[in-house]
């Protein structure tokens, strides 16, 4: 019985926690016209005129032709007055009118122009001179995901998204780098070596997690913008040569005081110098812990939004969080389009939470 | 070159040079540094100058800049006069402080008041909930903690399409729910973002959406760490799940929890994207965060110099916070060891 309490508020938590995520993939994936259904609809659906293929159609036969064909004049569906040449097997004759059995013809797509309450609506079928007047029930609807919102969505803006997608990797794979090597470089420093005003320090190191960006946001852009670094990726790459994160330093020092000094100590007798010790017996241990930094620096860096929104000028360096700004400037009431573009930033990361 | 030197014994301790005696007197004095960790400074070398360059150095400008008027070409001394137009001297009747300034505080102390404690209980039932013995554990916590993965600007476009007054799914569902024939009251659903009201409420019910993220993961972990034989002992005393949790659970995470707070307020003081995306600080100002009305000054007004102040300023509360929390956690916050026996 407890169990059972358990699973549904497990289930009912999955639940709510999926439904913004569900949501945003159900609207990127519909027209413009259903992401306003009302009550809202989840599965992405087009809308077709009446089927026509498989059933019998009144004709008048115009002429024979060459046997066995025949033209007929349609007397009845959206070809009304059309004359076509069917197969002289495909005409039957019932209650002495000649039918024509057609096949399937491509399905009209169907526009909903605008739906009232009760469920009539104004629809535009293409090739129709005027727009028709019919119950939402007497047309066909089928699954339709609107894949050609992403392909809209991604060249919407003058560059084309892979362009801030590449500008974004190329930040954040040199942060990631950066902060990998640096970071696990003086945590070793801490955990290995015994300095005056180690620990001093090391307080001093951890106290700046606390430290509100906003201290030296201003300063740091006024010295970017003295040297000509504005709109470049200098500003948002090269601090993270320098271990500027401490959480990162202090769980790698963490791991490094776990591992066994002997380990250096045999390598050191063999004649390792400290930085190949770092290199060659430290990090290949440390794998799992360097994993979960590059992991954490990954997401810290594709997140970022104030950097880039600061530093960067130009369309052309833009990462995909300040495009979407723009682009939300831009299409502001187009969700779905808006949608597909949130994906576009948000899967590269899913991707990497579940290969990690 | 570098490695010559790095291979040429700095130690002393070729195995030649230094057999094994060398290794247990050393061992004898741990704490007396020897010539090998000199290089300890090498090491510690890139986080001195990345300091030196990224955080001191600026963090001393700013302060330089906070007393003057500066608007990134002339630079001019004002004294006190940012801190003075901040707190108490500008504002429409000549005197009070600056009005933005004040609402952008109450604004910003609103939303951590509740996102943090809201928060933290939610991500603490999460790990407990994560903590109990249920099939499919894995799949609900990657779930859960998926939304916290969800970069800030595509979570905050996100949430204005589910918080959109008429066809949001939000407002549709309590639509749904508010005209149901079985509802107590007839209630409308609000206007979330564009309303002066709930705007704040909004920002808080969007961040409580990320509670499955790495606080939840610290929550658990500190869960795990609980020994068994506490609760052996509560279960032989008679005690049910609940009296479990308060008695127990509760005190034995409480420097987790303490952790958690501590890092909450910072962040909760420092939001800035969701503001900025989702409502540019509207309705009249109703969610106007600090940290946007700070980037405002400096990036929209180019007054440097008062942006500065407010750092220092956020600055100032943040350290009160913290040293509040540090002084009262020593009554609530229980570590292991220290108060057995």
């Amino acid at each position: 019985m407890k169990r059972l309490i358990l699973y549904i508020l497990a289930f009912a938590g999955a639940v709510i926690f999926l439904v913004p995520l569900l949501w945003t993939v159900s609207t990127a994936l519909k027209t413009r016209q259903q992401i306003f259904d009302m009550p809202p609809t989840w599965i992405p659906i087009a809308y077709r005129a009446p089927d026509s293929s498989n059933t019998m159609q009144p004709v008048t036969v115009v002429r024979k032709i060459k046997p066995p064909a025949a033209e007929v004049s349609l007397l009845a569906g959206p070809q009304l007055g059309q004359t076509i040449a069917v197969e002289q097997s495909a005409l039957t004759i019932g209650n002495g009118q000649e039918y024509v059995k057609l096949r399937a013809p491509e399905p009209v797509p169907a526009r909903i122009i605008s739906l009232f309450p009760d469920g009539l609506a104004v629809v535009r079928f293409p090739d129709a001179p005027q727009n028709a007047f019919m119950p939402l029930t007497a047309l066909q609807s089928h699954f339709a995901p609107q894949w050609r919102n992403f392909s809209a969505a991604w060249n919407s803006l003058p560059l084309p998204f892979h362009w801030f997608l590449l500008n974004t990797y190329t930040i954040t794979m040199l942060n990631v780098i950066g902060q990998l090597l640096s970071c696990s470089l003086v945590a070793y420093g801490f955990a290995r070596f015994r300095f005056r005003g180690r620990n001093a320090l090391f307080m001093l190191l951890l106290s700046t997690m606390m430290l509100p960006a906003q201290v030296t946001m201003i300063p740091l852009f006024i010295m970017w913008s003295k040297t000509r670094a504005i709109d470049t990726f200098i500003p948002l790459t090269l601090p993270s040569f320098f271990a500027t994160s401490a959480f990162s330093v202090f769980l790698l020092r963490q791991f490094f005081m776990g591992l066994p000094k002997e380990l250096d100590e045999a390598a050191m007798i063999d004649g390792c110098g400290p930085l190949r010790i770092w290199w060659q017996i430290l990090l290949p241990l440390s794998r799992p812990v360097l994993i979960t930094v590059g992991v954490l620096t990954f997401l810290g860096s594709w997140d970022d939004f104030v950097g880039p929104l600061i530093y960067l000028d130009r369309l052309r360096n833009y990462t995909v969080s300040v495009a979407l700004r723009i682009f939300q400037d831009q299409y502001g009431s187009d969700y779905s389009l808006i949608m597909a573009a949130a994906l576009v930033h948000i899967v590269p990361v899913v991707i990497l939470f579940f290969i990690a | 070159m570098l490695d010559q030197t790095l291979e040429t014994p700095v130690t002393g301790l070729t195995p030649r040079a230094a057999p094994l005696p060398v290794w247990r007197r050393r061992k004898g004095r741990r704490n007396a540094p020897g010539p090998r960790d000199r290089w300890g400074y090498l090491f510690i070398a890139p986080w001195i100058a990345g300091f030196l360059i990224f955080t001191a150095g600026p963090m001393i400008a700013s302060i330089v800049i906070s007393f003057t008027d500066y608007d990134m070409k002339t630079m001019r001394p004002v004294g006190v006069g940012n801190y003075a137009d901040l707190i108490w001297r500008a504002g429409p009747a000549g005197g009070h402080g600056d009005e933005q300034f004040y609402k952008s505080i109450w604004n910003t102390f609103f939303y951590a008041l509740f996102s943090v404690p809201l928060g933290l209980t939610g991500s603490l039932l999460l790990a407990v909930l994560l903590n109990q013995k249920l099939k499919g554990l894995s799949i609900f916590r990657t779930i859960y903690y998926l939304p916290s993965l969800v970069p800030a600007v595509a979570s905050s476009l996100l949430w204005i399409w589910i918080l959109q007054p008429d066809s949001g799914l939000l407002n549709q569902a309590l639509g749904w729910l508010f005209r149901h024939p079985l509802a107590p009251l007839h209630l409308t659903p609000p206007a979330w973002l564009q309303n002066e009201n709930w705007s704040k409420p909004s920002l808080i019910l969007m961040s409580l959406w990320g509670i499955g993220g790495s606080r939840m993961i610290i929550f658990l972990a500190g869960l795990q760490g609980i020994g068994d034989q506490y609760y052996e002992a509560a279960r032989i005393d008679g005690a049910g799940p609940f009296r479990t949790f308060r008695h127990v659970t509760l005190p034995l995470i409480t420097p987790v929890i303490f952790f958690n707070l501590v890092l909450g307020i910072i962040g909760a003081f420092q939001a800035f994207t969701q503001a900025y995306i989702m409502t540019g600080g509207g309705p009249n100002n109703s969610s106007l965060l600090y940290a946007l009305l700070l980037y405002q000054f400096a990036f929209d007004r180019l007054q440097m110099g008062k942006a500065s102040a407010m750092a220092w300023i956020l600055f100032l509360i943040l350290l009160i916070f913290t040293l509040i929390q540090f002084n009262s956690s020593k009554k609530w916050v229980h570590y292991e060891g220290a108060d057995e026996g």
